[in-house]
């Protein structure tokens, strides 16, 4: 099975430490798992593209994965894993347009949100996405966070009892920005 | 970020850096469920501070499984075996 993967600038997963070999011009790198302690139990990780916001990192890559995969929530999982090619496109200036998106979405956003404790609550979080994108954080590092907040700030503007919805519509926008920036495909090759 | 760790939690369901703390064993060890493991990973997500202590954590974890009781020196030893004395009796 064949989907995406982040990893950071030195090819380590952020989340299991697993160090993924980068390919060579003569092929995909070679095989790896996570070494232990690791909370997929040793598996290894790839993403849809509609899991991306969630795992946002440094370098992406199309992985391949291989021995029982497994869908996860936010991932899909195997035995063990390689990298297959890198997402050039993914940089510091993607990533930072990224970020400015989000924030202009929620901006957007804020112009009809809620009044009362809501809209302070809404106001905080805009002025914390502004600061993610003009404050001088990695970029890469902000464009995590503002997909972040981006959708907490669209959680609470779909109102109550619907933020669940909104935030996660929020999440379906920020995957079809990438793939659609990237160029990414549903199976890529 | 805005707002207060416990009533973002409630509400919003996020974890504050405290409750990563308390749940970064469980983590490593694959023992969270998967609610509360995606909910992890989203801080990850957006704290790099909280990053680098899984980082640490992780490190520190590989380093003590690969040390045995002979490769503590004995200075050390009796100054470990007097701490935990002095902690276990008051």
């Amino acid at each position: 099975m064949r989907g995406y993967g982040f990893t950071t600038a030195e090819g380590r997963g952020a989340y299991d430490g697993a160090a993924w070999p980068p390919p060579s011009p003569s092929g995909p790198g070679a095989w790896t798992a996570a070494p232990a302690p690791s909370p997929l139990q040793g598996r290894v990780r790839a993403h849809r593209i509609e899991d991306l916001p969630f795992a946002i990192d440094e370098a992406l890559w199309v992985v391949e994965l291989d021995g029982d995969v497994r869908r996860e929530r936010r991932l899909t999982s195997g035995a063990r894993g390689r990298l297959v090619a890198r997402i050039g496109a993914w940089d510091g200036a993607c990533a930072a347009d990224y970020a400015r998106d989000c924030e202009v979405r929620a901006q957007e956003r804020a112009v009809d949100g809620p009044d009362g404790a809501d809209g302070e609550l809404m106001r905080g979080y805009l002025d914390d996405l502004h600061t993610c994108v003009t404050g001088g954080l990695p970029r890469v590092t902000a464009a995590g966070a503002a997909g972040y907040i981006g959708a907490r700030i669209a959680g609470i503007a779909a109102g109550p009892g619907r933020y669940d919805e909104g935030a996660a519509a929020e999440r379906t926008t920020q995957a079809r920005w990438l793939a659609a920036r990237l160029d990414l495909a549903d199976h890529p090759g | 970020m805005s707002g207060d760790g416990n009533s973002l939690e409630r509400r919003f369901g996020e974890l504050s850096c405290a409750r990563i703390v308390e749940l970064i064993t469980d983590y490593l060890e694959g023992a969270l469920d998967e609610d509360v493991r995606v909910r992890f990973e989203e801080h990850l997500c957006y704290c790099p501070p909280c990053r680098e202590y899984l980082a640490q954590m992780r490190a520190t974890v590989r380093a003590a499984g690969r040390l045995t009781e002979s490769d503590v020196p004995q200075e050390t030893m009796e100054a470990l075996m007097r701490a935990f004395r002095d902690e276990t009796h008051g």
